[in-house]
């Protein structure tokens, strides 16, 4: 039997977290060092970080009663299957 | 950052045209974005009621959601990263040149740059059911040098821009020939003092 931290996931999640902050913060200096300081541009800014925040929230609160430091067996060998679950 | 520093603004340059794309050429980009973002609701829906037991596990429930969440999360930063290459396409006139910045993408950007009195052609084009409608459409500058020309990808009133743009490079061949007789009268006023001072 093969068990997984249930944290794996998360970490893995908070990486992401890092890169994708990353990106956005080049999208924000392109904006900023093309002079593009304008009405659609903040208007699309605006979106795009209640969009995230959101997502972010939504996230939080349906995964605040998970206990993330369960070992959960992935893959259980056995003599007739296979499964995942 | 403002214009003035972007384009290096000299003394007595004026803008007079911030030129960007049209709005509702980025209508598709909100069309793939919608349909992106509806999908994760779609198949949870899907697997709801065919496997209403595969998204509650104790491992597969955390990872779902982790999983959603990074998927929403990719598909905003690509849609921003699309408005930014959308919107950061400018066009600047001014009263001596015309600069273009394109944003070819999150980590490329080019801009050149074409004085006014060197413009030898300007075309407009609309073409199509939908730019006619909304007045947009490609100005294409061409210069005597055949590789140098610049193209306003769907703008806004093309043929507007296009007179603008005739009426400054006239303007500008005018200042151009005015600067240059002046460099010459001024040429020869200093060979003439030298021819007399060498006589004297």
């Amino acid at each position: 039997m093969i068990f997984l931290p249930l944290y794996l996931p998360l970490m893995l999640y908070a990486l992401f977290l890092i890169v994708f902050s990353l990106f956005m913060a080049v999208n924000i200096y392109h904006i900023s060092e093309s002079a593009s300081f304008t009405i659609p541009s903040f208007i699309m800014t605006s979106v795009i970080a209640f969009l995230t925040l959101t997502t972010l929230i939504i996230t939080i609160v349906l995964l605040k009663d998970v206990n993330w430091t369960e070992m959960l067996p992935l893959i259980e060998f056995s003599s007739s299957n296979t499964f995942i679950q | 950052m403002h214009l003035s520093s972007l384009i290096k603004q000299k003394p007595k340059e004026l803008v007079h045209h911030v030129l960007r794309r049209h709005w509702i050429t980025f209508l598709p980009r909100i069309g793939t974005f919608l349909i992106l973002f509806s999908v994760p609701i779609i198949l949870y829906l899907l697997f709801k009621s065919v496997t209403p037991g595969l998204l509650t596990g104790g491992f597969s429930y955390p990872t779902f959601v982790l999983f959603a969440s990074s998927y929403y999360l990719s598909i905003y930063l690509f849609f921003f990263a699309e408005f930014i290459t959308f919107y950061l396409d400018e066009w600047i006139i001014t009263s001596d040149r015309i600069v273009d910045i394109e944003q070819l993408g999150l980590f490329s950007r080019s801009v050149s740059e074409l004085d006014l009195y060197r413009i030898q052609d300007v075309t407009s084009d609309i073409d199509g059911v939908i730019p006619t409608f909304f007045n947009y459409g490609n100005v294409t500058i061409k210069t005597a040098s055949t590789n140098a020309h610049i193209i306003f990808k769907n703008i806004h009133a093309p043929n507007k821009v296009r007179a603008a743009l005739i009426q400054l490079a006239q303007d500008g061949r005018r200042r151009k020939n005015r600067s240059h007789q002046k460099n010459k009268n001024v040429l020869a006023e200093s060979k003439n003092k030298v021819i007399e001072g060498t006589i004297e």
